[in-house]
């Protein structure tokens, strides 16, 4: 797998303040990459020293292999991005606002500006003054400005801020679309942990400026494995039994009846068989999840 | 780097055209120089007899005086807007994740400076020229009360393209002095006004220095050549200052300016991050 964005002991200090320490981290070509994090653990702060928005203290990016320092203008050709709020001229019409970008982007030609407005629904009011826009209007805005050079690398930094719940849709229709279509690489920042989880492939959890843990979201999810719900009668006969099972941590009844039980998730069949040859009639065995948010929370 | 700061450029001008402060701009810097001199000959005691009309020069020495001086604060409040106001709204990260350089911006800001001032420079020529041409006479200067005249129109009109001449360069420093203070702030607003109140104290400060310090301070030189020639064209003897004329400081002192101005706003801006 192609390494296209990869950061190695990514430091920054802000005097006494570690922002972010030691980030080490790789996006594989083709991830939709979610960057997880509560605010101020460091998501924003990385991405623009990815982006040589922000001097490192310590540490290098290298985006598709060759360090940012070395060749900043070849790599930002192909790298499109979206940091924070999305910055436009309000003055200005969405058009004019791309053509500016267009221009100090360069090679890129005039008719992508109505391509990227169509692909993001803004189309209709092209021409309108952006400070006449919406919130949501103007964050699909962003959008169009990152996507505007044609990338292969796109960087969004909370980007379904300030949208509603159709434009949350649409922003992650595109996303999809592009990494499914054109295979756009995306690390995405974000705290909402439900976005994540179903827009992206792999996620880094980043808390305090350390990037905890980084894995795929299936790898990621199967370790939200709490336990098993057991449906069964008698109940009080299945929890006694259990119980007594050095392997089982916990058994609890939840409101509706159903036993809780904690243990590792290899051990869930020996629940059934030894439910089973004890005379217990069970009716469901369920694993139980924690959400990614409980997970995350929970780190 | 000259087609990314070429293309750069462009995109400066397609913002400072359509501010909307930009037009309200040259609007007032047009009605100032035809106040200016329509209002000044009789506040100068300046006045058309049977044999003597209103003379150009004279004209255009009035509006050209005033309309340099509006124009620098112009230049000024754009030029102090260029950095601080993409800080302001954010749209320096728009840029600076462009394929450019830092340096490639701030090349393309400052020619954008120079157009500018260019390009304000020549409309408040045009328009002082034009309502002077209009309104008076080309000649020389005579006397009000008795047919005498004061000064030859040849000598008068040497003195006028000297004077087109000299002014640019101080006016252009102007411009860069806002590039400096643009890139001290992420305010526009702060930078707008922190290098208003600098060049108007500046300004008003530099006239009770003596001649000898006056001459090195850059205000001096905005209206230098201006002044002369509206006294010179009022009949009065003022002439070009020796010591300034000998160290060509019209010229040298905003080039000093400038070379000071242009490489600290230079390092300000290279070494800032981007948090906005």
């Amino acid at each position: 797998m192609v390494v296209v964005l990869r950061t190695e002991g990514l430091t920054k200090h802000f005097g006494r303040l570690r922002a972010v320490q030691d980030l080490t981290l790789e996006v594989d070509e083709g991830d939709i990459y979610g960057f997880l994090g509560l605010n101020g653990a460091g998501k924003t702060t990385s991405m623009r020293m990815m982006l040589r928005l922000i001097r490192p203290t310590a540490g290098r990016v290298a985006i598709f292999g060759t360090d940012v320092h070395d060749d900043f203008i070849g790599i930002m050709k192909r790298v499109g991005s979206l940091i924070e709020l999305p910055a436009y001229y309000p003055y200005l019409s969405a058009v004019k606002n791309l053509e500016i970008l267009r221009l100090a982007t360069g090679g890129v030609p005039r008719s992508r500006i109505e391509e990227v407005l169509t692909i993001v629904g803004l189309r209709d009011r092209m021409n309108d003054r952006v400070g006449a826009y919406s919130q949501g209007m103007r964050q699909r805005l962003g959008i169009a400005m990152a996507l505007l050079p044609r990338p292969r690398l796109i960087l969004l930094d909370e980007p379904t801020n300030g949208l509603d719940p159709h434009g949350i849709n649409h922003v992650r229709g595109v996303i999809k679309a592009l990494n499914k279509d054109e295979g756009v690489t995306f690390l995405i920042s974000s705290h909402l942990l439900h976005e994540v989880e179903i827009t992206c492939n792999r996620v880094g959890i980043i808390k305090e400026g350390r990037l905890l843990l980084q894995d795929t979201v299936s790898r990621i999810l199967a370790r939200t494995v709490s336990g098993l719900s057991v449906t069964c009668e008698p109940a009080a006969r299945a929890a006694e039994l259990l119980r007594k099972e050095p392997w089982v941590s916990d058994v609890r009844t939840d409101e509706l009846g159903a036993l809780r039980v904690t243990c590792d998730p290899a051990r869930f069949a020996d629940v059934n068989s030894l439910l089973c040859k004890n005379g217990v009639t069970v009716s469901e065995l369920s694993p139980v999840r924690q959400t990614l948010e409980d997970f995350f929370l929970s780190q | 780097m000259i087609p990314r700061v070429a293309r750069l450029v462009v995109a400066e001008f397609i913002k400072l055209s359509a501010h909307p402060f930009f037009y309200l701009a040259i609007a007032v810097l047009a009605v100032v120089i035809v106040v200016a001199e329509v209002l000044l000959p009789p506040v100068r005691s300046q006045n058309e007899t049977l044999w003597k009309s209103f003379n150009s020069i004279q004209l255009f020495a009035y509006g050209f005086k005033f309309g340099l001086l509006l124009a620098s604060f112009v230049l000024l409040i754009f030029s102090s807007m260029m950095f601080a106001g993409e800080f302001d709204r954010g749209t320096i990260k728009n840029l600076l994740t462009r394929p450019i350089t830092r340096t490639d911006l701030f090349v393309a800001k400052c020619v954008t400076v120079l157009a500018l001032a260019a390009t304000l420079y020549l409309f408040v020529l045009y328009v002082s020229f034009l309502y002077a041409f209009v309104r008076g006479d080309l000649g020389s200067v005579w006397d009000d009360g008795q047919y005498i005249m004061h000064r030859e129109y040849g000598e008068l009109a040497g003195y006028a393209r000297k004077v087109v001449l000299v002014s640019f360069l101080p006016f252009l420093a102007a411009g860069f002095f806002g590039i400096l203070v643009s890139n001290w702030t992420d305010s526009s607003g702060y930078s707008v006004a922190i290098a208003l109140v600098i060049y108007f104290i500046g300004y008003l400060i530099t006239g009770w220095f003596s001649d000898a310090v006056q001459r090195y301070t850059l205000f001096y030189h905005i209206t230098y050549g201006v002044e002369k020639l509206q006294t010179w064209a009022e009949g009065g003897r003022t002439r070009w200052n020796p010591d300034v004329e000998r160290g060509i400081l019209y010229a040298t002192v905003p080039l000093a300016y400038m070379a000071g101005f242009v490489p600290v706003a230079y390092a300000i801006f290279r070494s800032r991050n981007i948090n906005a």
